[in-house]
């Protein structure tokens, strides 16, 4: 376990590799000079030197590439143009709110959207499975931020029954944590667990159609017991592979929730740095959010090899 | 068999029920693209006597902070809105499809691309894309091009896929065999049957467009509010709407029906191109 645990590890330095020179490369993609963008339009060209010599832009490319990787070993994120801390510090500070918001939506979507999906697969072609399906195309074509000021009107400004907007930390207790947070987790598993259903769906069907499920089936097996016991435990490999692969999209979700709900988590400073030119906290945090992704399939691969023990033993 | 035609002829009736739906949706939101500029006039008149009224006869769909009428201001957004879905699918497609093409086809090229294709993937989509936007600026151009870079990798990939299947072929070999050189191969044997998974990606691809440009302008860094966009009129609205809901709305509603026809026409356009695929994946 250990030793595939490493290899796929190691299997993941290029596409790493491939992120790191992304995410250094965009401070220079955009046109003119990044320092002078970063600065601000009436700023000394003093200060626009301090921060070209602060960030290293004064170096040759490959240069400033290598000294980028160095901090980087170090855990050095840089620090951010504006207040001048760390953006390790900065991203740590604010991680407790989107870690609660991204549990709290994984955990609400597969819970509702497993089952759905299931549910679709054996009714296929009947109302149900049309009703699942159009809701799910629904998920994810409705905007998050549509949704979630559909859900503030109704909710919080009509019936007051839950907080407009705003997040109160685990620190203040967990009922208040939980209250802030439902209106942005429905918002958002709107979208995730429409993603979830459909690709469950999906799988449930190629699992049916299975020589295992003929079988079963011809030996009178009961149908509520086929898809129990033969098919779902079938489905877990899949749609662990989905959650992963689909982290993706609650990552970049979380960023617009925070935003809509006034959440002061990793995804609104994103966006505030945004829009204040300060790049390296967007760098820093594109990086940390690429590491979880590629560390999240790493997991995925490894819940495989828990799944399926021809994995575990090395035959693929 | 009886069993099976007659769920066959259910699906088939719901499908173009479905697809005349869509296409219906399209159509509207299409016809207020190409007259509305002409009909309505241009919607940057202001009137600030008539600002934050609810909907109502004078107003259908209310006025902003500026009193500006929404409607108007929808009915233009739908022009903008599928210039960015129509230009994102044209450009994602082409560099995309070209990219796929080659690492599909050449082996040397293959693994470097994908590796780099693989790396653009490890970034959400939404980030990578207003980091694009807040870099190249505020233009009609470039938040497509903001937009296009996080899909081209998915496009890549679905492209190589197909690409790496139709190498197989009998007729590739054949056209290999008589000396046909690789951009012959690759652009008379191979691109016309990989363009029907093409047709259907850019479906996808215009949908998931239009919903991006939406929440570029919603964070502040999409197309300049001089033009109007569904996602910069929503994004206008998000200060006032506690007093004035009906700026979100509107706006929000019609990308929503937009966005939801366009994603099942390409549902629709599976299922009738590939029925195979369709049973199979059904996803």
């Amino acid at each position: 376990m250990a030793r595939y645990l490493f290899q796929r590890l190691l299997a993941t330095a290029p596409v790493m590799l491939t992120v790191l020179a992304i995410v250094f490369l965009l401070l220079h993609i955009g046109p003119g000079d990044p320092a002078a963008a970063m600065a601000g339009d009436n700023a000394s060209p003093e200060q626009i030197t301090q921060i070209r010599q602060r960030l290293h832009l004064d170096q040759p490319l490959p240069v400033q590439f290598l000294i980028y990787l160095r901090q980087l070993a170090q855990f050095d994120l840089g620090v951010s143009v504006y207040s001048g801390r760390p953006v390790a510090t900065m991203i740590l500070q604010r991680a407790e709110p989107t870690l609660m918001l991204a549990l709290t939506t994984s955990l609400l979507s597969v819970l509702l959207a497993v089952p759905a999906g299931v549910f679709a697969a054996r009714r296929l072609g009947r109302a149900t499975d049309y009703l699942v399906m159009g809701l799910s195309v629904a998920g994810f074509s409705v905007p998050v931020f549509v949704v979630g000021y559909a859900l503030i009107q109704l909710f919080a400004i009509e019936l007051g029954w839950l907080p407009v907007q705003g997040y109160r930390p685990l620190a203040s207790g967990a009922w208040n944590t939980l209250r802030s947070l439902t209106l942005p987790t429905v918002a958002l598993t709107f979208l995730f667990a429409a993603l979830v259903a459909r690709i469950t769906r999906a799988t449930m069907l190629n699992v049916l159609s299975e020589d295992y499920i003929r079988t079963a089936r011809a030996k009178g097996v009961p149908d509520g017991r086929i898809l129990m016991v033969h098919a779902l435990k079938n489905i877990g490999v899949p749609v662990v592979t989905v959650v992963g692969t689909s982290f993706a999209a609650l990552l970049g979700g979380v960023v617009v929730t925070e935003s809509v709900f006034n959440i002061p988590g990793i995804g609104r400073l994103t966006v505030d740095a945004i829009l204040a030119r300060d790049y390296p906290v967007v760098q820093g945090v594109m990086l940390v959010f690429a590491v979880v992704l590629v560390l999240v399939n790493v997991l995925v691969d490894l819940s495989y090899a828990l799944f399926d023990p021809r994995i575990r033993q090395g035959e693929r | 068999m009886g069993a099976t035609m007659i769920v066959r002829r259910r699906r088939l009736s719901a499908s173009s029920l479905a697809l005349g739906f869509n296409l219906a949706v399209v159509g509207v939101v299409l016809g207020c693209a190409l007259l509305a500029p002409p009909l309505l006039g241009y919607s940057s008149d202001l009137n600030m006597a008539e600002a934050l009224q609810p909907p109502g006869a004078a107003h259908w769909f209310g006025t902003d902070n500026l009193g500006r009428d929404i409607f108007v201001r929808t009915v233009s957004g739908a022009r903008t809105s599928l210039l960015v879905g129509l230009g994102v699918s044209a450009l994602t497609l082409t560099a995309g499809g070209a990219i796929g093409l080659l690492a599909g086809y050449v082996r040397t090229v293959d693994s470097v691309t994908m590796r780099i294709m693989d790396g653009f993937m490890a970034i959400p989509g939404v980030l990578l894309a207003i980091a694009l936007a807040s870099l190249l600026g505020s233009g009609l151009v470039t938040v497509m091009i903001a937009i296009s870079v996080p899909e081209i990798p998915r496009t890549a990939r679905l492209m190589r896929s197909v690409v790496l299947s139709l190498r197989e072929m009998p007729y590739v070999d054949a056209a290999v065999s008589i000396g046909s050189s690789t951009p012959r191969v690759l652009f008379r044997h191979i691109l016309p049957n990989a363009t029907e998974a093409l047709v259907v990606q850019a479906t996808f691809i215009c949908a998931s467009a239009i919903l991006a440009e939406a929440v570029l302008s919603f964070l502040g860094v999409g197309i300049s509010p001089d033009l109007p966009s569904w996602g910069n009129v929503i994004a206008g609205g998000r200060q006032f709407f506690r007093v004035a809901p009906w700026i979100i709305a509107f706006p929000g509603l019609f990308l929503s029906l937009l966005v939801l026809a366009v994603n099942l026409l390409g549902d629709v356009l599976r299922e009738r191109i590939d029925p195979r695929l369709a049973a199979r994946r059904a996803s």
